[in-house]
C-alpha cells in the first residue's frame, strides 16, 4: 500500500490519532514503523468486520511492536 | 545451412558449453536414428548473436532444423510448431527445465502447438491457449511433424489438479494454546504481514510456522502460474505435481549465502524469496543467519520483487512473500523461561540480539512472544473452531489492502 493509499483507506480518530503519537514518542518509533501499524490495524479492524479503524485496533497494532522495543533497547 | 567445404559442423552465435556440445548429441542421434547426414560442411546459427545460449533444450530444435535442410522434413511441416527437448546419444527426448515458461512464451508469440519432451508435457500443458504435443524420441517428434504419427495433444486438467493438489498435511488446528501466537498469525495472514516469534526452544514456533500457509487465501490460478514458473524454470517440480496448487512454505537453512537467499550466479537464477512467491519464507534460528543474507532481504520486502544485475544480465524476479522469522531469546534459549535457568552474561545476549539490525526488525509488523507452554495447557482439546477456516476471507473492507499485498501491484488512483 502506498502512503497515498495509507492517508485513504486508514484514518484514525482522534484518540487513535494520539495513542499512536505517545506510541512513536515513548518507544521511539520510526515513521515506517508509524505506516506499517496503520496497516496492521487496518488488518485487525478488517478481521471484526469494522470499517474505521477503533482505538483498541491500534492498541493491538502497537502491542506487536512494543517486544523489539523491550528486547532491543540499548 | 549445408555449405560447400570439409566436412564439418559449426555452431554460432554466443553457444555455451552445454549448447556446444549438443552438435555431437545430435550427430550421434540423427546416425544411430538412420537419418542421413549432409556429407558437406553445415554451418548452424543461434539468433540472437548477442545473447548467450545456455541449455540443453536446443538439441531437438537443432535436430529437426538439420532433417529439413536435407530435406528429410518439409519446412511448413514446421510452421505451427515450438520445439524444445534434449537429445540422448540413441535419439531418445530427455526433459528440459523451463517447459512453462516456454509454453507461456508460445502463447504470447501466437505460435498454436508446443512439442517438448514428454516427462514436461504436463507442465507446459498448464498453458491452455497451446496446443502441447509430447515426445519420447526424436523419430516420434518428426512423426508427429510429418503427421505420419497421429497425436492428441496433452489435456491440460488444471481444475483436476487444483482439485487433487490443493490440500495442506497439517492444519492450524492442530495446535494447542499459544493463543496469542495464533491470533497474531491470524492477523499476519489476513493482512500479508511480517511476524517474528521470540521464544524457547520446544515452543511451537516451527510448527505455528508451518501451519501458516494453511490459513492464507487459495491460491488463485494467476498466482499459481507465477510461481509454478519459478519452480519449472528450475527444474524442480515433481512429475506428479506439475502445477503448484498450494502456497509455498520455504524454509532455508541459515547457512545460506546471500545468493541462495535471494538469487544469483553469472546468469542470475532465482533464490529461495522467489521460490516462497505468494507463500511463507521461513527463516528459523534467525541470529544465527550470514548478516548479508539477511540484509539483502531488504528490498524484496518492501517492493515484493527483486532485481540481481550481474556482468551478463540484469534479472528481476518476482518476490512476494510472508517473512516469518523465529529466534531464542538468547544465546542458550532460556532467557525467561521458568523451567530452566538462563546461562548467559548480558554481554553475550546483547551480541545476539544485535545480530539483527534495526532496518529488518523495522520491516517486521508483528513481533511475539511465543512461552513455554505448560503440560496441563497443551493436553487440552485442539482449538480447531476458535479459528476460522480461513480467517483472511472473514474480513470485509480490508479487500483493498489483501488486493494490494496478494496480487502484487497497487490499484492504481
Amino acid at each position: 500500500m502506498t502512503s497515498r493509499q495509507l492517508r485513504k483507506y486508514c484514518p484514525l480518530s482522534e484518540e487513535g490519532r494520539g495513542l499512536l503519537k505517545t506510541a512513536m514518542d515513548e518507544l521511539g518509533l520510526s515513521a515506517r514503523a508509524h505506516d506499517r501499524i496503520l496497516r496492521v490495524a487496518r488488518t485487525i479492524a478488517d478481521l471484526e468486520g469494522s470499517a474505521e479503524i477503533r482505538p483498541g485496533h491500534v492498541i493491538e497494532g502497537i502491542s506487536y511492536r512494543s517486544l523489539d522495543r523491550k528486547l532491543w533497547a540499548r | 545451412m549445408p555449405s560447400a567445404g570439409l566436412p564439418k559442423t559449426v555452431l554460432v552465435g554466443l553457444p555455451e558449453l552445454a549448447v556446444r556440445e549438443s552438435v555431437h548429441r545430435i550427430e550421434r542421434a540423427l546416425a544411430n536414428l538412420g537419418y542421413d547426414r549432409h556429407p558437406g560442411r553445415t554451418v548452424i546459427n543461434l539468433a540472437p548473436a548477442d545473447l548467450r545460449k545456455d541449455a540443453g533444450g536446443f538439441d531437438l530444435p537443432i535436430a529437426l532444423g538439420l532433417l529439413v535442410a536435407t530435406g528429410q522434413l518439409l519446412p511448413e511441416q514446421l510452421r505451427e510448431f515450438a520445439t524444445v527437448g534434449e537429445l540422448a546419444l540413441d535419439g531418445s527426448v530427455r526433459p528440459i527445465k523451463g517447459a512453462l515458461s516456454m509454453a507461456m512464451a508460445a502463447a504470447e508469440r501466437g505460435i498454436p502447438k508446443l512439442l517438448v519432451p514428454a516427462a514436461n508435457a504436463r507442465e507446459a500443458a498448464v498453458v491452455e491457449s497451446v496446443a502441447v504435443f509430447a515426445v519420447g524420441t526424436l523419430a516420434e517428434a518428426v512423426g508427429v511433424l510429418s503427421g505420419q504419427l497421429p497425436a492428441e495433444p496433452v489435456a491440460p486438467q488444471i481444475d483436476e489438479l487444483f482439485a487433487r493438489l490443493n490440500t495442506y498435511e497439517v492444519d492450524f488446528g492442530d495446535v494447542r494454546g499459544q493463543e496469542f501466537a495464533k491470533r497474531a498469525l491470524v492477523v499476519a495472514a489476513a493482512g500479508g504481514h511480517n511476524v517474528l516469534m521470540i521464544g524457547s526452544p520446544g515452543t511451537g514456533k516451527t510448527m505455528l510456522a508451518r501451519r501458516l500457509p494453511t490459513i492464507l487465501p487459495p491460491l488463485t490460478p494467476p498466482e499459481s502460474l507465477e510461481t509454478t514458473r519459478i519452480y519449472s524454470a528450475m527444474g524442480r517440480l515433481k512429475p506428479d505435481e506439475p502445477l503448484l496448487a498450494t502456497r509455498p512454505f520455504r524454509s532455508p537453512h541459515h547457512t545460506i549465502s546471500d545468493a541462495g537467499m535471494v538469487g544469483g550466479g553469472s546468469t542470475p537464477a532465482p533464490g529461495e524469496i522467489s521460490l516462497a512467491h505468494h507463500g511463507v519464507l521461513f527463516l528459523d534460528e534467525l541470529p544465527e543467519f550470514n548478516r548479508r543474507s539477511l540484509e539483502v532481504l531488504r528490498q524484496p520486502l518492501e517492493e515484493g520483487h527483486v532485481t540481481i544485475s550481474r556482468a551478463l544480465a540484469s534479472t528481476t524476479f518476482p518476490a512476494s512473500f510472508i517473512l516469518v522469522a523465529a529466534m531464542n531469546p538468547c544465546p542458550c534459549g532460556y532467557l525467561g523461561d521458568s523451567r530452566h535457568a538462563c546461562k548467559c552474561a548480558p554481554m553475550t545476549i546483547e551480541r545476539y540480539m544485535g545480530r539483527i539490525s534495526g532496518p529488518l526488525l523495522d520491516r517486521i509488523d508483528l513481533h511475539i512472544e511465543v512461552p513455554s507452554v505448560p503440560s496441563r495447557n497443551s493436553r487440552q482439546r485442539p482449538t480447531a473452531r476458535a479459528v476460522p477456516p480461513c480467517a483472511s476471507r472473514s474480513a470485509g473492507r480490508g479487500r483493498l489492502q489483501r488486493h494490494t499485498i496478494w496480487a502484487g501491484e497497487p490499484p492504481s488512483q
